[in-house]
């Protein structure tokens, strides 16, 4: 009785591919002879032979079978050949009593439970990824929030999409105020700051952005550093998708 | 007849019976990180993966029993293939214990045979040139097990410590193999151009029949040239088609463990730019590699920092592949804080965390930029749970003054695959009972969802996914920003995971080591200490 012979189409490039191709090829084997494992003991076997490198377009075609797939496919074509009866590097096995009828359920099952077994390992690995995507956000009337105050928190800007802190505060040469502000703004946001007279240096650290004060206007990026002579108030947008973070270094003369 | 047909079946049997071990022992832990994709992840299910289970998790034995400890210091993490933990210790002893028991099945060298320690500096000293014993993490090839080492040998470069893969049989622990010499150290003079190069944090890949490892210095007195070499698997000859050679001069280290992707081999370089003023070229340093597994030839190179801003950002933690809904990745964090994931087959760059460059910049800091990129303190690879990545990394507070601390004695887990930086955040977990300094936590590992960790006061750590078990709190995204003020400054609110157990270990040594991991196999925890104990740790 012959089966048949299968064309098996492979472009197994990753573990998980990997994962599959051994999980469906002995499963296509068992699908087609499970009658002969347990019914078909003692008569005649013809071989059949699973040959999945006899595929489409040669060795050269984008079917090709990869080097570390073709182990997979020696093992099946052995277990084909086996439980059809054929001997390793030879035709067929003769036909047998019992003992034979027995080893070959030991191996129909063997490569069953193994079919199983891997084609629950590719599951599970899909599995779990099934609940990776993101969360939904935390509810605000629901969820239990605790709030762990940073030791130098940022504190928000009145009535402004965006938050200060104050990392450094002193006097320079010549009795300069100096102060160094860490400034966060919101994407899409601009805040604006009290009136300043003196320099300002702004150190872009994330995001990009634009200055204003008067009539002048600087570009805001992490490639440079922009100082900028203000007399008055100064406004900063915020021109990315990211926050906007900067170090801002205010000199104000006495 | 008869006998013809036993034979027959028992040779059948053998052969059917030698497709099972896969079966059997897919609950192994066999490399670092898990596998050769340095995932970090342990798929099957177990007590360790149910949350209801973990917090019941306690110490079930340690080894040696007593409180000495075992003499030296483990900073190498354990792997476990069939019920047998594997593990060196930096005082130059490999061993294998049973996981059951923690009952000690082998060791080598035997005791009356020299340590694995070098002449060259004090021994087990993790900083010296040659006695820093095993501090590489073994992993495993067929029944074998793999981990570089000092030769103390004195026909071998004086004794002083030149490094070998060695490759020991599982049951019984007796030497396979010991491979060429692959690092050299032929002076014990700090600060000269001796070499001083060696095999200690980077374990070794296995990988289509051979055998990978990174080769790196000794505290960077000198700092040495990068190397990543490759040996036959099964006589540990070198061989000499695959090289890779990461600068012209000095520098690029290969601190971590590579991983393997198809036919590519992908890792990280540490930096070059220590007591050399002019860039190298090539310069390979500070850079994501990956390279062809047979020619070593680069397939591409990301170097998001260049020369003019390396003050010491080593590329240090290795690169964690990911299978995700939005394909693979290649993800890592470099040691200035900030982590990035790429297209493993381009190199290019999908997205940088915190997002703070333009998107024209593809991830990569432009020489005038003000950043500093710094010798600070994120040397851990992360866990890779389906889109999400559970790292130890800067954090959006990086980019603020003095924020490059912020993300120390932290877990966060970032999601993968969305598109817009602002969700990037998944969790953020503050991990108790750790220092809160630059090495107060391991790496991750993860079983479906549930996170463990180690701590350098000797605590492990599970984390609950807010998927998998109600999450603690909510917290701002940008740690130094308050809830109220989080939205507008344009961070997202996000979880803070519930923790399900925190659990002390008896000898309240470090447990983070300086790459240390908790492995996780058949529903058991393993992980092991500077104060020189291995624990098993079980529900």
């Amino acid at each position: 009785m012959k089966i048949g012979k299968i064309q098996v189409h492979l472009k197994a490039r990753s573990h998980a591919h990997l994962n599959h191709v051994a999980a469906l090829l002995p499963l296509a084997i068992i699908s087609l002879t499970p009658h002969r494992a347990v019914a078909d003991c003692g008569h005649v076997r013809q071989g059949i032979m699973v040959d999945p490198s006899d595929q489409l377009g040669g060795a050269n075609s984008p079917f090709a079978v990869k080097p570390k797939t073709r182990g997979v496919i020696r093992m099946v074509r052995f277990l084909a050949q086996f439980q059809n009866g054929a001997k390793l590097g030879g035709p067929k096995w003769p036909p047998s009593g019992w003992t034979y009828c027995m080893l070959r359920i030991v191996c129909f099952c063997s490569v069953f439970i193994m079919t199983l077994a891997t084609g629950q390992t590719a599951w599970a690995q899909q599995g779990s990824q099934e609940n990776t995507g993101p969360l939904p956000p935390p509810p605000p009337s629901a969820a239990p929030f605790v709030e762990s105050a940073p030791v130098v928190a940022f504190k928000r800007i009145e009535d402004q999409n965006g938050s200060v802190r104050i990392a450094f505060k002193g006097i320079g040469p010549g009795g300069a105020k100096i102060e160094l502000r860490d400034v966060i703004v919101a994407p899409d946001a601009s805040i604006r700051f009290d009136p300043i007279k003196g320099q300002v240096v702004i150190d872009t650290r994330s995001g990009e952005g634009l200055a204003k004060t008067g009539d002048l206007s600087t570009t805001l990026d992490t490639a440079k550093v922009a100082s900028i002579a203000v007399n008055g108030k100064i406004e900063v947008q915020n021109q990315g998708d990211v926050p906007l973070v900067m170090m801002i270094y205010v000199v104000e003369g006495r | 007849m008869f006998r013809f047909r036993m034979m027959r079946f028992w040779r059948a049997a053998v052969i059917c019976s030698a497709m099972t071990p896969a079966l059997a022992y897919a609950n192994d832990w066999p490399n670092y990180r898990h596998d050769t994709r340095r995932s970090g992840a342990q798929r099957e299910a177990s007590a360790l993966s149910d949350p209801a289970r973990v917090p019941s998790l306690t110490v079930r034995w340690q080894w040696p029993p007593g409180a000495a400890g075992e003499g030296g210091s483990f900073y190498a993490s354990p792997i476990v293939i069939e019920d047998r933990v594997f593990i060196g210790s930096n005082s130059g002893r490999f061993y294998a214990l049973d996981a059951k028991t923690g009952a000690l099945l082998w060791q080598f060298p035997l005791p009356a045979q020299p340590p694995l320690i070098g002449s060259c500096g004090a021994v087990g000293n993790v900083q010296s040139f040659g006695a820093y014993g095993v501090l590489s993490s073994a992993s495993q090839h067929g029944e074998r097990v793999i981990f570089g080492a000092p030769d103390p040998d004195p026909t071998v470069d004086g004794g002083r410590g030149s490094g070998r893969l060695y490759a020991l049989d599982q049951v019984t622990g007796k030497l396979v193999w010991k491979s060429d010499v692959l690092a050299r150290v032929n002076g014990c003079t700090a600060g000269t151009f001796e070499q001083h190069e060696r095999l200690a944090y980077s374990s070794p890949l296995v990988h289509d029949g051979k055998i990978y490892v990174g080769v790196h210095d000794a505290a960077d007195d000198p700092i040495q040239n990068g190397k990543l070499l490759a040996v036959n698997a099964d006589t540990g000859v070198l061989l000499p088609k695959f090289y890779f050679l990461a600068t012209s001069n000095r520098g690029g280290g290969i601190w971590n463990s590579p991983a393997a992707d198809g036919d590519g081999v992908l890792f990280t370089t540490g930096n070059t730019a220590d007591g050399v003023v002019t860039e190298p070229v090539p310069n390979r340093g500070l850079s994501m590699l990956r390279i062809d597994d047979e020619s070593a030839s680069i397939r591409w190179q990301f170097q998001p920092v260049p020369f003019a801003l390396d003050n010491d950002p080593d590329w240090a933690a290795g690169v964690t592949l990911m299978s995700t809904s939005c394909g693979k990745l290649s993800a890592s964090v470099m040691k200035d804080g900030w982590t990035y994931a790429l297209e493993p087959r381009d190199g290019e760059c999908r997205w940088q965390f915190p997002a703070s460059l333009p998107h024209s910049a593809h991830c990569k800091f432009p020489s005038s930029g003000a950043h500093v990129h710094g010798d600070t303190d994120y040397k851990r690879p992360g866990a890779a749970w389906g889109d999400v990545l559970a790292i130890t990394t800067g954090g959006e507070a990086l980019v603020t003054s003095a924020g490059v601390n912020a993300g120390y004695g932290r877990l966060h887990a970032l999601n993968a695959c969305v598109s817009s930086p602002s969700k990037r955040v998944r969790w953020i977990a503050d991990v108790p009972h750790s220092s809160g300094g630059g090495y107060s936590l391991g790496s991750p590992t993860v079983t479906r969802g549930i996170f463990y960790i180690g701590t350098d006061q000797a605590h492990v750590v599970a984390f609950a996914d807010p998927s998998v078990a109600p999450p603690a709190f909510a917290r701002c995204s940008q740690v130094l920003v308050p809830l109220a003020n989080c939205v507008a400054s344009g961070y997202s609110i996000v979880w803070a995971p519930a923790v399900l157990a925190d659990v002390g270990l008896p000898d309240h040594s470090n447990a983070a080591g300086l790459r240390n991991e908790v492995a996780i196999s058949d529903g058991r925890l393993f992980v092991a200490t500077t104060g020189g104990h291995v624990y098993m740790l079980a529900p």
